[in-house]
């Protein structure tokens, strides 16, 4: 067969192609990932250049600005997609390089709340006895707090900045991920393969990472992507209680923050930063819940179009 | 059953010291606790004297001794800010944070039957737009959503006051309304998924093609069998969202001057009230431990095959 063929036909493939919710989530996210890592070569103005006679420009207008970095000034004219802000800075190339921080703080944090989460779990699950008891009372002790109050704690102690909210969500979100891992391992490792490869002789190291992992993808990658919006939404938040991003550097969150004094004369300032977020954390939240139900056996079903054999066999979608 | 409660108790005990015993190791050791009481201009005199003052000067294994006893009895010290005990300071925010938690997850729920809606025909138009609204309703920053309900509410239509607060008497009505519509979609996004999700995976079990097959209606199959499979991880997902709130309302008290718990921790944080800081947190724990608790119990009752030896 032809392999793109033997692609088009893969279930997965067709389960994407069959939803034009998942598919515009996924397109939606292609472009806000793109546009965040490319962010110097799209961003049509310096975001941090300052217009100030064209400050509070609403969308879609423009303007001349003048450039002072060459001697004498240049006029220019500048169109401003999404307006400007009390600055006159280009909203659009600032939304842009927010996303940057929001996108980095949200998948950075998971990445290693992952990481710490998923070998920890590993080790608990596959081991048990008393690293397994200590681990998990650990993990009790980590969630007997709320998210948002360990998050506080964790920056009142070590201060704002965005290595320190990475930290906050690794120490913050690491109980999720090590509760899932450990409970697929107690599962997986009772299973005849698993005693297969033991008898064949496998060190316990390369029964973990060869035969163990691979099974736990999926379910991490859907925990994963569930968690990314999350994570973003709750950088916006400590960002507003101004625990999170610092300027000059700038999130969604911290953009949403500083522009709720012009919600009444510039509304583009709040509205904007908050349509990025919810349409981001959406999109995430979506992408998310499709892979979950794919990825599971027993409802892959629902989101596949009716086969032939099954119309036959009298199944009803 | 009772061998079970003195275990679970005793296990949740332990979790608070040891969760106590982490926040002054990270604020004793990460950090520094002076540096916290301090601005970073304080001089090398002020820095010393507060030292003396806060006893910061013992070792730390008496201090952690001291810290731990005082605890014990309920003593966090005098708040920095208030003059007064700490622990009586947060003691008097927690009927507040109580009450808005209570109005805000109760119009939540309405997110349950929400989900059996959704669950009835999975994949169906129904269960498509309340997926849709579900996740719409979870990925809204909450304090924009906050924002925005000021602005609509009482700016444009003036019908309820902006912020405030007027006791819990029949009087203070006006001001939860706000705060517990901005915190209840959350609430509501999240019941419809789980009780959703849960259904949906319970109706591919064995039971229910057995309750089907004597001939039970569909409401009966999915209200009384169903539902009560299901009703396990409703509940937890509710306590989940109940212990939430005992601090997760930080926003919305903020947003709308509501003095429970959340405010007075970000207010203690941007004071450096270091002892009020701690006891909030203790309390936060131990409320949180209480509904952990009432959901297991909850549990044996809705699940008689859950025994606890």
């Amino acid at each position: 067969m032809n392999p793109v063929v033997a692609i088009w036909r893969q279930p997965l493939v067709q389960a994407f192609f069959n939803d034009p919710i998942t598919i515009i989530s996924a397109a939606f996210l292609l472009l806000v990932v793109v546009a965040a890592i490319f962010a110097p070569i799209v961003v049509p103005n310096d975001p941090q250049d300052q217009q100030l006679p064209l400050r509070h420009l609403a969308p879609f207008s423009s303007g001349t600005a003048t450039d002072y970095t060459v001697s004498p000034p240049v006029k220019e004219g500048r169109f401003f997609i999404l307006g400007t802000d009390h600055l006159g800075r280009d909203y659009l190339s600032r939304l842009i390089y927010g996303g940057r921080i929001s996108l980095a703080v949200g998948v950075l944090g998971v990445l290693f709340s992952s990481l710490i989460g998923v070998s920890l779990g590993l080790v608990a699950g596959y081991f048990r006895g008393t690293v397994d008891d200590i681990i998990m009372r650990v993990v009790d002790v980590f969630m007997s707090v709320p998210l948002l109050l360990l998050a506080l704690m964790i920056i009142f102690i070590l201060g704002p900045s965005f290595t320190n909210i990475l930290i906050v969500f690794a120490l913050a979100r690491w109980m999720l991920f090590c509760r899932v891992t450990r409970g697929m391992v107690m599962s997986l490792r009772e299973q005849a393969f698993i005693d297969a490869a033991k008898a064949l002789g496998c060190t316990d190291q390369r029964i973990i990472l060869r035969h163990v992992l691979p099974n736990l993808i999926a379910p991490i990658l859907t925990l994963a992507a569930l968690e990314v919006p999350r994570n973003i939404l709750t950088e916006s938040t400590l960002s507003f209680l101004g625990f999170g991003i610092q300027p000059p550097d700038s999130s969604w969150g911290l953009m949403l923050s500083q522009g709720r004094q012009y919600i009444v004369t510039a509304w583009w300032i709040v509205v904007m930063p908050g349509v990025a977020i919810f349409l981001t954390a959406l999109s995430f939240n979506l992408f998310g819940v499709w892979l979950r139900e794919v990825t599971d056996p027993l409802q892959r079903w629902r989101w596949l179009k009716a086969t032939k054999e099954a119309k036959e066999a009298g199944v009803t979608f | 059953m009772r061998n079970y409660m003195i275990r679970r108790v005793s296990h949740s005990v332990f979790i608070i010291l040891g969760l106590m015993a982490l926040l002054f190791f990270a604020i004793n050791v990460l950090g520094d606790p002076v540096e916290l009481l301090l601005d970073e201009e304080a001089s090398q005199e002020v820095i010393e004297a507060m030292r003396k003052k806060y006893g910061l000067d013992r070792p730390i294994y008496v201090r952690f001794g001291d810290f731990y006893k005082n605890m014990l009895t309920g003593n966090f010290g005098k708040s920095i800010r208030h003059k007064i005990g700490a622990g009586g300071l947060v003691l008097d925010r927690l009927p507040n944070t109580a009450a808005l938690a209570v109005v805000a997850w109760t119009l939540g729920s309405i997110g349950i039957p929400l989900g059996m809606l959704a669950a009835r025909r999975p994949r169906g138009i129904v269960d498509r737009l309340v997926n849709l609204l579900s996740f719409a309703i979870i990925s809204v920053p909450e304090f924009w959503l906050a924002l925005m309900i000021i602005l609509v509410v009482s700016v444009q239509w003036g019908l309820l006051p902006t912020s405030g607060f007027d006791g819990l008497g029949p009087g203070g009505w006006k001001f939860i309304i706000l705060p517990a519509l901005s915190l209840c979609p959350r609430v509501m996004g999240r019941n419809a998924q789980i009780t959703r999700a849960t259904m949906i995976e319970e109706m591919g079990k064995q039971y229910v093609a057995t309750a089907r097959a004597k001939g039970l209606t569909e409401n009966a199959v999915l209200y009384i069998h169903v539902l009560k499979n299901a009703a396990i991880s409703i509940v937890t997902m509710m306590g989940d969202e109940l212990a939430g709130f005992m601090n997760g309302a930080t926003v919305a008290e903020v947003i709308f001057g509501w003095p429970g718990l959340g405010k007075l921790v970000i207010d203690s944080i941007n004071a450096r009230d270091l002892p009020v800081v701690t006891a909030a947190v203790f309390v936060i724990a131990l409320m949180v431990m209480v509904i952990n608790l009432t959901v297991d119990l909850i549990y044996t009752w809705l699940d008689p095959r859950i025994s606890y030896k």
